[in-house]
């Protein structure tokens, strides 16, 4: 381990040259993988699948590319039970704050009857919004 | 771990690299990456905001919001996708590269990156220029769009790509501090995780822009 951290620095291209296919193997599989993955992305999106299945196909195929970039590229195949847990938080409240947020916007037209305020300008729109 | 090259290069490279209040080269980089993805939590949430905001007004506003995402560049963003996806292998690569301890790969990894990544903010700052040209700068008084609610779109379009680029940004600055700090042998590739560190940053900024190339660019297409 001390000897390969200051090597003579002309047998240090050799040696990467010779350990090439060892250290390029899964990230350049991961990579034709991703570039696969945008392809079709790209491609779906120019297919007539109609609005809200169209962005959800491309988030799908998002998420997926986002896996794999999170599990080679940022090494978390590799990683610790606490790494797992720090990286998993982000996620978990980011999901806390969607359907926080999501739980406000999708229900509140579920009372459509009930007339809004005396010069609720903003809630005559919303409604209307809604409704379309 | 020691700021002088001359000590690294004289002591024995684990010692060196070994911070005194930790046992182990091992525990020292658990910690580092471990308060990386720390940071990395609360980036995602200050993007998800953002994101939020998205949800929210394309669940209001949705033939708005899919005739403004037609007025984005699908070309140019889609060769950024490219560019990035690219961008993560090279650092996934350099960080491979210096846990063997091989500075020539490292360096030609790093500058590979920020060669990606200089042509990414480039060609965004090209599309910045075509988007003003076009009038899509949603405070214009002759914005392109007549239907209000596609400033909005075209808002977070600026929010969300500026904050991508300035987070670009902080990551090629860290890039080049990397590289010279490489190349002048500042720190023994033994103990990798500044490098490890800007990569899962960089993967991180790939990963956000993953999410913006589907809610910008591909949404609006026919």
């Amino acid at each position: 381990m001390t000897r390969r951290d200051t090597p003579p620095r002309q047998e240090e291209g050799r040696g990467f040259a010779r350990r090439m296919p060892r250290i390029l193997f899964p990230e350049l599989l991961v990579y034709g993988l991703l570039l696969l993955l945008g392809g079709l992305s790209l491609g779906l999106a120019f297919a007539p699948l109609g609005q809200p299945t169209h962005i959800l196909v491309a988030l799908a195929i998002a998420v997926v590319m986002i896996g794999l970039v999170l599990t080679f590229f940022m090494d978390l195949n590799r990683a610790t039970a606490i790494i797992l847990l720090a990286a998993a938080s982000g996620v978990i409240f980011l999901m806390v704050l969607f359907v926080l947020t999501m739980s406000d916007y999708l229900t509140r037209n579920v009372a459509p009857d009930e007339p809004p305020s005396v010069g609720d300008a903003s809630a005559v729109s919303l409604r209307t919004s809604l409704s379309r | 771990m020691s700021d002088s090259p001359a000590l690294a290069r004289r002591e024995p490279a684990a010692a060196a690299a070994l911070a005194e209040h930790f046992q182990d080269l091992k525990q020292q980089q658990t910690a580092h990456v471990f308060g990386l993805w720390i940071f990395l939590a609360t980036e995602m949430l200050f993007f998800g905001g953002l994101f939020a905001a998205y949800l929210v007004y394309r669940y209001l506003y949705p033939d708005a919001f899919v005739e403004a995402a037609s007025e984005t560049e699908i070309v140019i963003g889609s060769i950024n996708t490219l560019l990035l996806l690219t961008s993560g292998m090279t650092t996934s690569l350099a960080v491979k590269a210096a846990g063997e301890g091989d500075h020539g790969a490292v360096s030609v990894l790093i500058l590979a990156t920020l060669v990606l990544g200089f042509l990414f903010l480039g060609a965004k700052g090209y599309e910045y220029v075509l988007d003003l040209h076009h009038h899509l700068w949603p405070s214009m008084p002759d914005f392109k769009l007549a239907d209000p609610p596609t400033r909005i779109f075209w808002s977070l379009y600026w929010l969300m790509t500026g904050m991508h680029a300035v987070h670009m940004s902080i990551g090629l600055g860290t890039w080049i501090v990397l590289l010279v700090m490489v190349r002048r042998r500042s720190f023994p590739l033994v103990e990798a995780s500044r490098i490890r560190i800007a990569g899962l940053y960089w993967g991180f900024v790939d990963m956000m822009w993953l999410i913006i190339w589907p809610l910008l660019y591909l949404v609006g297409r026919p």
